[in-house]
């Protein structure tokens, strides 16, 4: 990790206890908690997802920052949860000295929940962890994976939208109409908007503007990267005393398109992860422990991406273009693993994180 | 392209993060993550295509709604 990508982290490592514990702390003052500028800070919420950082643990991370305050938001708990062998033995320990002290009586519970607990073991690593410790290795010691990226960096906030974000942080405090020239998704031609800036959000590896629109009438949500030019006007605007982007970010419904989506997205969770999906989306399961989930849907790559990060777990029923987009996929990655000298590209390991 | 060096404790997470870069970025060492690798692309290719070829009934699908705000994309 660069001096720059370190500096960033320990910032933000900085700013996240601060802003659970104190949402209404505004970005200039948290920045001075932090010991930087509020450009700095601003900057390194917009680049949550660059590849310096560690990966996966962003991406769970929103970050909200409204006219009264910044604050954040983690589903890190919500997602599929395995234990490892070390943790699930170090788990098994507590329990078993929990269990002798126990009455006789009080054990059996115990026992359940040991025989739960060895149920959320992986047995890939396992498999890992006991394969080098056979070969004489250091059996914490994690394995190194390299991996391939084409292209270079993942999403990362541009200048420009930098810029755009600090314009739009700037209307924001100090109630300012802004005019937006928005490209929406889709075909077509930038169109103009004149919209009242109410909270900024980092989710998802967007950056994403929750305003007022004047044309619609209504709240609407606006990714920055899709916003070709921004200026600030002297029109001034009033909060409304009851917004609040987390209840609108729970609600979703200013996410959806002003017309309604013509395609729908249909996915089927296996039984390995449909709990947690189910949990997390507030439906049912079905009868053999799957689930299935409609989304509306605008983005054709998101919902590629989605998909495949739950592996065979999880497919697409509907719409067959994106099915078709998954496929496409996997066919090309199934036919570039093929290449000759790809597996040798790299070797080497270094202690796990 | 670029050649990024991971330390993974947990293999199979790692795989779905990479395969979740839909087609920009795979696994090229050690050559025993790449077989898993492998594996799990062949496995995910394999139910999607079930899916897909119609060997799954579309009256699979339930009426269990729910919408993602991150699914709708923006205004």
């Amino acid at each position: 990790m660069s001096a720059r990508a370190d500096a960033q982290l320990q910032r933000l490592l900085a700013a996240f206890p601060l802003m659970e514990h104190d949402p209404d702390l505004t970005l200039a003052e948290l920045a001075a908690r932090v010991g930087t500028d509020a450009a700095t800070l601003r900057r390194d919420f917009a680049q949550l997802d660059r590849e310096e950082l560690p990966p996966g643990w962003v991406q769970a991370v929103e970050v909200h920052i409204g006219a009264r305050g910044v604050s954040m938001r983690s589903s890190h708990f919500k997602a599929p949860m395995r234990l490892t062998r070390p943790e699930v033995a170090a788990l098994e320990l507590g329990l078993s000295l929990l269990q002798q002290e126990l009455p006789v009586e009080e054990r059996e519970g115990v026992a359940r929940v040991r025989g739960l607990l060895r149920q959320l073991a992986v047995p890939s690593v396992a498999t890992v962890v006991d394969r080098r410790r056979g070969e004489g290795g250091d059996a914490l010691r994690a394995p190194a994976i390299a991996a391939e990226a084409v292209p270079a960096a993942p999403p990362a906030a541009g200048e420009a939208q930098l810029a755009a974000f600090g314009v739009l942080h700037q209307a924001l405090e100090a109630r300012c109409t802004v005019a937006l020239l928005y490209r929406a998704a889709g075909p077509g031609e930038p169109a103009a908007r004149l919209v009242r800036p109410y909270a900024l959000v980092r989710a998802h590896a967007h950056v994403y503007l929750v305003a007022h629109c004047e044309q619609a009438g209504a709240l609407r949500v606006f990714r920055l990267d899709r916003v070709a030019e921004v200026r600030v006007t002297e029109a001034r605007f009033v909060m409304p005393p009851d917004f609040s982007v987390e209840s609108v970010l729970r609600d979703g419904r200013v996410f959806v398109r002003e017309q309604p989506a013509e395609e729908e997205l249909v996915v089927r969770y296996a039984p390995g992860v449909a709990r947690w999906i189910a949990e997390r989306e507030g439906v049912p399961t079905a009868a053999d422990g799957s689930v299935v989930v409609r989304y509306p849907l605008a983005d054709r790559d998101w919902a590629v991406r989605h998909v495949l990060q739950y592996g065979e777990d999880a497919v697409v029923l509907a719409p067959a273009t994106v099915q078709r987009a998954v496929l496409a996929v996997l066919d090309r990655l199934a036919g570039e693993e093929g290449a000759p000298g790809r597996a040798d590209v790299v070797a080497g390991e270094r202690n796990g994180s | 392209v670029v050649l990024r060096r991971f330390g993974v404790r947990r293999v199979e997470p790692f795989l779905r993060w990479v395969l979740a870069q839909a087609g920009e970025a795979r696994v090229v060492a050690p050559d025993e993550a790449v077989a898993a690798w492998q594996r799990l692309v062949a496995r995910t290719r394999a139910a999607q295509a079930a899916v897909a070829d119609g060997a799954v009934a579309d009256g699979a699908v339930a009426d269990g709604a729910a919408t993602d705000p991150r699914a709708g994309g923006a205004a």
